[in-house]
């Protein structure tokens, strides 16, 4: 734990909320994918200068020059993830973004051409490399994999409800190299069958650090109580049955779905030229086959809404109480006005001299209130939190909810807190974007889930946002809408409170 | 690998703008310096040291006003008042009442904060470079007449009380209470930098006040600043903001080291779905000639246990070796796993290995690479650069020595590996989270 906590040194703290923001349309990708292919589409909006381009097979290629220090970030983003996984698959999205690093078919070849060179026939053997090296006419020379280990490059990987992404960054100069690394791992992996084994362990071990933590059982509650009809869409862990009973043919399931070129983006930021990325992207990617649509032959499932308003009360051994109460919100491309009045309307009330602010914050009641919209493409939840001390929490709902049924009043905020809450969002963006190797996540996320467009004309929209616009919001997902409220409180301290899930729905 | 990203709130402070007329200034001893690289200078205003690091171009500026000492300058009974003092001086001055400074911030996405660690606080500045110039207005209002008011005080103190009372709600945070205790026992270090519920507690207003009044000696202070400015415009605003603050004769003194004496056992039950476990030993300071090839033993160490644990035996998902950064160091090992027993005796190991083997040349495979491409991101971003040479000034040696991190990275050989892995990765300290039966004493305790 770092208890030296420089927070405005760790910009997180000024750009939280963005991450969250975004969402996807549907058949964005594949509408533009010929017509625009081959074209650098220069960046409407000057405020973020990435340029892209679709290749012929459909993959996106966007790059975001920079040269403040002589890094690049290469990111394979995927719109896979939890919102495709119906009970049976829930959680090998993940599953299978810890196998992308293992061995693909370019090591496999390296490896025999290794033991060749050394004479180890047994190896050669065992491996079957007579078949294996036959996929060097496919694959190319794979002698770039000697330097790979010398390059010095950082990766991880992340699942998430609507985006899987892969990245490396290390110093430009190896840009070519680590290109050609991503490619093959997305392109040849081998689900060795052994190693695969041992990496459902490892998951499992995640899991259980997920687990141990009680915060992940209020959002866990939240989420299964919102969408109930299908919980594991928004569930991007899975579960310890479904992890643990995973088969090397269900990787090659969800390979063979969603891991195609026009269901995915290659992001490309840092010390680069976009031109010769997109040349190097056309080099090693022209020969990934186009699929099909997935989302054409697998559509997303339709959340239905709730019908009523739910409270819980999820007791674990914690000091403080949080309570998130919980919305359906908008979709991208089926309300994307709303998306933006959302992600305005939160900045208004996290103003700290907002009236939401001095209502729960400056009055004592609470230490942390915050709205929350989180962009999806298929229905993002909107949240309400508010942390508190158990003595406090009845009162703190009260006033909650007294300070909710003004949202929609004209006087609820100023003109000015609006404007603002447009600039916060814009200096937001230029703060992370200084974190480029992060950034390039960003850019990422949005891709997924609402397409480069709607990121393109993003700040313009933000700035188009009208009071109207945000009453609608408020209206259509808010107020007098059925919600979920969950606290996250232990047994003797909500006795003490005298805390019950009415409270936590305002009745 | 991680995955879902954490929605962390946002604690903001906003902050407010009014007029400050500081337009003369006496008694200044400015002398400038500027880098090998032509980017950084440093200067002396009246006692206070400044370090200013132009990077053409850039859209923004931070700023960090740090304060020497850390939690030597507290005991067990005001533990956590620096903490305090800073995050209540950044709600409000006195000229400019909170609701006003909240809307500047508001509408020029600037940001002020403050905090203290160990071994030194802070007070920082973030913002736009376009607005700069008002928002140094602000941050130097703040630093010499804070409000202080008793609701800022309250707000802020609560602040802090809620998040001493959940610092032992998740099992690494718990795990991080137990190292503390076991770890700094009878050491400055523990009077913890955010206090505890009783210290924190029982502080007034008044307390706050002195001591930040003491607080403001340029002899105890640092500036440092990143962005694309002209020292010289720097400079004549700094001479304006803080040229008359006392000098005061603060000697910052050396933090002794931490007890690695004998291998120690200490196991908080908890029942979880895993067990979570640390071992903390020695490590040299920033100042320490160790230190680097320190660091890289510690990345070979790092790669070595998550090949071993994870990947060789699927034990855990987070096997680490990570060394931190304070003036008195340590390093560690970690794991989270049902079987913590087998996990720890192969990082052991693997310890022990580093300790009677010289590393061989396909061990230092990328490693020149690996810190080459960390060293760039951790310059990505202003605030990181003002982090870096606020650090080396305060407990690296000075400043310049930043500049110097990768050459002598390259010169680490592996007999100096060797040598450091020996001298300082012995009688480990382990704290765990867990299932006391899961852990042996004798596997824990054998190195």
């Amino acid at each position: 734990m770092k208890k030296f906590l420089l927070s405005s040194f760790l910009i997180t703290s000024v750009l939280t909320n963005l991450n969250f923001a975004q969402t996807a349309k549907p058949n964005q990708a594949a509408a533009k994918d010929t017509a625009a292919a081959a074209q650098s589409k220069p960046q409407d909006d000057v405020k973020v200068p990435f340029v892209t381009k679709t290749l012929p097979n459909g993959l996106e290629v966007i790059v975001l020059p920079d040269a403040s220090v002589p890094l690049v970030t290469v990111e394979m983003a995927v719109r896979n993830g939890s919102f495709t996984e119906p009970p049976e698959l829930n959680g090998l999205s993940h599953l299978y973004e810890h196998m992308f690093f293992k061995s693909n078919q370019a090591l496999a070849i390296f490896r025999c051409d290794l033991a060749k060179s050394y004479n180890n026939f047994n190896y050669y053997m065992g491996q079957n490399c007579a078949e294996q090296v036959k996929l060097k006419a496919q694959i190319g020379d794979v002698s770039y994999l000697n330097e790979v280990d010398k390059l010095g490059y950082v990766r991880n990987g992340t699942t998430q409800e609507e985006y899987v992404n892969y990245y490396f960054s290390t110093t430009s100069p190896n840009t070519a190299t680590i290109l050609r690394t991503m490619r093959d791992a997305m392109l040849y992996p081998s689900f060795e069958r052994e190693e695969f084994e041992r990496e459902i362990q490892v998951v499992l071990g995640e899991l259980d650090r997920q687990q141990a933590e009680p915060g992940y059982y209020l959002d866990r509650t939240l989420m299964d109580k919102l969408f109930y009809k299908y919980p594991s869409r928004k569930s991007p862990g899975g579960t310890r049955e479904t992890v643990s009973s995973a088969t090397t043919e269900k990787m090659r399931l969800i390979q063979s779905r969603y891991y195609v070129p026009n269901n995915s983006a290659l992001i490309v930021t840092g010390d680069v030229q976009p031109e010769k990325v997109f040349k190097l992207a056309e080099d090693l990617f022209g020969i990934w086959k186009k699929g099909e649509d997935p989302f054409v032959k697998f559509p997303i499932v339709e959340h239905p809404p709730l019908t009523k308003s739910e409270g819980v009360i999820v007791n674990q051994d914690v000091e403080n109480v949080i309570m998130q109460i919980g919305w359906h919100g908008p979709s991208i491309g089926k309300d994307d006005a709303s998306t933006y009045a959302a992600d305005v309307f939160s900045y208004i009330v996290q103003q700290p001299d907002s009236r939401f602010q001095r209502a729960m914050i400056d009055s004592g009641l609470a230490v942390q209130a915050n709205v929350h919209y989180y962009t999806q493409r298929n229905v993002g939840p909107i949240r309400v939190t508010l942390v508190t001390a158990p003595d406090k929490a009845k009162a703190a709902l009260d006033t909650l909810y007294k300070e909710m049924a003004q949202f929609n009043n004209p006087n609820y905020f100023t003109d000015e807190e609006l404007a603002n809450a447009k600039t916060l969002l814009e200096a937001e963006d230029l703060y992370r974007r200084e974190k480029l190797s992060e950034y390039t996540h960003s850019l990422g996320f949005w891709w997924s889930s609402t397409g480069m467009d709607y990121y393109r004309g993003y700040y313009k929209n933000l700035r188009a946002v009208s009071r109207d616009d945000i009453k609608k919001y408020v209206s259509g997902y808010i107020q007098a809408k059925p919600h979920v409220g969950v606290a996250l409180i232990s047994a003797p301290a909500q006795a003490a409170a005298k805390l019950t899930e009415q409270d936590l729905i305002g009745k | 690998m991680k995955k879902v990203r954490s929605q962390k709130s946002e604690v903001r402070k906003f902050i407010i703008l009014t007029f400050v007329i500081l337009s003369f200034v006496f008694g200044i001893n400015a002398q400038t310096s500027v880098s090998p690289d032509k980017s950084i200078t440093e200067f002396d205003v009246n006692g206070l040291k400044v370090i200013v690091k132009r990077r053409p171009s850039s859209p923004t500026v931070s700023a960090g006003l740090f304060t020497r000492g850390g939690v030597k300058n507290q005991t067990a009974k005001n533990a956590g008042i620096e903490t305090l003092a800073l995050a209540t001086a950044t709600e409000a001055s006195v000229k400019y009442p909170r609701e006003v400074l909240r809307k500047e911030f508001a509408r020029t996405g600037s940001a002020i904060s403050g905090g203290a660690g160990y071994d030194f606080g802070v007070i920082s500045l973030t913002s736009t470079r376009q607005n700069f110039d008002k928002t140094w207005e602000i941050f130097t209002d703040i630093i010499l007449n804070p409000a202080f008011t008793p609701q800022d005080f309250a707000l802020a103190r609560e602040r802090l009380l809620t998040g001493l009372r959940n610092q032992s709600v998740s099992p690494d945070s718990s795990l991080g209470v137990l190292q503390d205790k076991v770890i700094y026992a009878n050491h400055p270090y523990s009077n913890d930098p955010n206090g505890t519920i009783e210290s924190v507690g029982n502080l007034k207003i008044e307390d706050l006040r002195l001591y930040h009044k003491n607080l403001l000696q340029t002899s105890r202070l640092l500036l440092v600043i990143v962005g694309d400015l002209d020292p010289q415009t720097v400079q004549k605003q700094i001479t304006a903001s803080f040229g008359r603050l006392p000098r005061g004769d603060y000697k910052e003194q050396p933090v002794p080291r931490i007890n690695f004496a004998q291998p120690t056992l200490d196991v908080t039950s908890r029942t979880i779905p895993t067990n979570y476990v640390k071992g903390i030993f020695a490590a040299p300071s920033l100042a320490d000639p160790d230190y680097y090839a320190m660091r890289v033993a510690m990345t070979i160490l790092q790669s070595r246990v998550y090949n071993e644990v994870r990947t060789k035996r699927n034990l855990s998902y987070a096997p680490s070796a990570e060394m931190e950064n304070n003036a008195a160091n340590t390093a560690n090992i970690y794991v989270t796993a049902n079987d913590a027993n087998q996990s720890i005796n192969l990082m052991l190991k693997e310890i022990g290995s580093m300790k009677s083997d010289l590393i061989e040349d396909d061990g230092f495979t990328g490693v020149p690479g690996y810190f080459l491409t960390t060293y760039y991101i951790n310059q990505e971003t202003n605030s990181a650069q003002v982090a870096e040479l606020a650090r080396y000034e305060l407990i690296g040696g000075g400043w310049r020595n930043s500049l110097s991190f990768l050459d002598k990275i390259r010169e680490v050989t592996a007999k100096d590996v060797r040598t450091v892995s020996q001298k300082y990765m012995k009688n480990i300290r382990f704290v765990v989270v867990g299932d006391p039966a899961a852990v042996s004493r004798e596997i824990f305790l054998q190195n």
